[in-house]
């Protein structure tokens, strides 16, 4: 009796301590210079963002560059199936640069991709036009739509505006061909937003569960050679 | 590994705080030394077992930031400890004199006080965290129950 009375006199008195107000922002502050210093400081090529070795990158320039027919383009040529708002598309990817390619569909809508991967030896290499899609594939868009924002991931599409909180969305899909199904999504703003897939569930962190009932059976598997602690970001920047 | 850090930082950050307060009696020191603390974890990408597991590295890592901000010479002008206490509020008078008395202790039983009282740690986790041997840690906490019985009117015997 008397340990606990001692101990909920201790308690009592020590809760007066509280930290100060400013103690989030300084920290929120802190862990942006963390990020920031994360990333491998070379500047963009076009709209496509580097990040450290060990992290394959993606990225998608969205809207459309106008119709174009893909004999347009020049270069190497590849067709490929691409989920694209929802729907399957046959699309033809062109090489554009070092990194990136064009993104042609059946309509002659033009949008873009472009990553780098960890090569195993602890540098880069940049991703194939079937790497760049089956992570595509694999991954969740997020599309504002009459001033809502509609989450596309393969054939579902679900409407997350209410769900979004201070720019930021977790959400999980199950999906048996997809290992990396724990999406977190943050820097929502316009059509521009970040996305970080992880095999598990994150510490502390809530997730929606999205209804993946209507899920099709033939989605792109996605097999990497990465391990357990990396994790793809794919980073949608506006123009 | 991605931690939610607004979580961590609501769901532990004043405990983490009467921590590092415990160790260097300076309202922003302490919050650096949590401040450090959580972003080591942040670059850890270390994986833990469980919440329990994580809170106790938190734990460790701040008392030793907390020790380390003590030990350094960097000189700035800082609230006092008096003034600092006169802006908290206590539930009661007798509050504030515990709170008083069990900092006046020697830091080395601070601590272990803290961890046992506050934290509600046993004899054999404080050792472990501060990777000190069972009989330490029990004689700092007797002798510091002993000078609090002394200077406390509402002390109990344990």
């Amino acid at each position: 009796m008397s340990k606990k009375n001692n101990e909920e006199k201790y308690i009592r008195s020590f809760n007066a301590l509280h930290l100060s107000g400013d103690f989030q922002a300084n920290l929120d502050k802190r862990l942006e210079e963390e990020r920031e210093g994360r990333k491998m400081n070379l500047g963009t090529i076009g709209n496509i963002r580097r990040i450290a070795a060990g992290i394959a990158v993606f990225a998608v320039t969205m809207g459309s560059f106008g119709v174009c027919y893909a004999s347009d383009f020049g270069g190497l040529r590849t067709n490929l199936k691409l989920w694209l708002g929802g729907e399957e598309k046959e699309v033809t990817v062109v090489q554009s640069g070092d990194y990136s390619y064009d993104v042609i569909d059946e309509d002659g809508n033009v949008s873009g991709f472009g990553g780098l991967t960890a090569d195993g030896n602890g540098g880069q290499t940049a991703m194939s036009a079937e790497q760049l899609a089956a992570l595509q594939n694999n991954a969740c868009m997020l599309k504002p739509e009459n001033g809502r924002y509609i989450l596309y991931y393969k054939n579902i599409s679900a409407d997350v505006t209410d769900q979004i909180k201070n720019g930021k969305l977790n959400i999980h899909i199950t999906d048996p061909n997809n290992e990396y199904t724990y999406f977190r999504i943050s820097e929502i703003n316009g059509e521009s937003f970040v996305c970080e897939a992880g095999r598990k569930a994150d510490w502390g962190v809530d997730y929606i569960e999205i209804d993946s009932s209507s899920l099709t059976d033939d989605g792109a598997s996605f097999e990497t050679d990465c391990s357990d602690d990396v994790s793809f970001t794919t980073s949608v920047i506006s123009d | 590994m991605h931690l939610d850090f607004e979580e961590i930082t609501k769901k532990y950050g004043n405990r983490l705080y009467a921590a590092a307060f415990n160790v260097c009696r300076q309202n922003q020191d302490a919050e650096d030394a949590v401040q450090d603390a959580l972003i080591a974890l942040y670059r850890s990408d270390a994986e833990y077992m469980s919440e329990e597991h994580m809170k106790a590295w938190l734990l460790r890592v701040t008392i030793n930031n907390a020790k380390s901000i003590r030990r350094s010479f960097w000189n700035r002008n800082k609230t006092s400890y008096e003034e600092y206490m006169d802006s908290l509020t206590f539930e009661d008078e007798s509050d504030k004199s515990l709170m008083d008395e069990v900092l006046r202790l020697p830091e080395k039983m601070r601590i272990v006080v803290h961890l046992h009282y506050y934290e509600g740690y046993r004899i054999e986790e404080i050792a472990q965290m501060l990777e000190l041997s069972g009989n330490t840690v029990k004689t700092r906490l007797f002798n510091a129950r002993k000078i609090l019985k002394s200077r406390l009117e509402g002390w109990e015997d344990e």
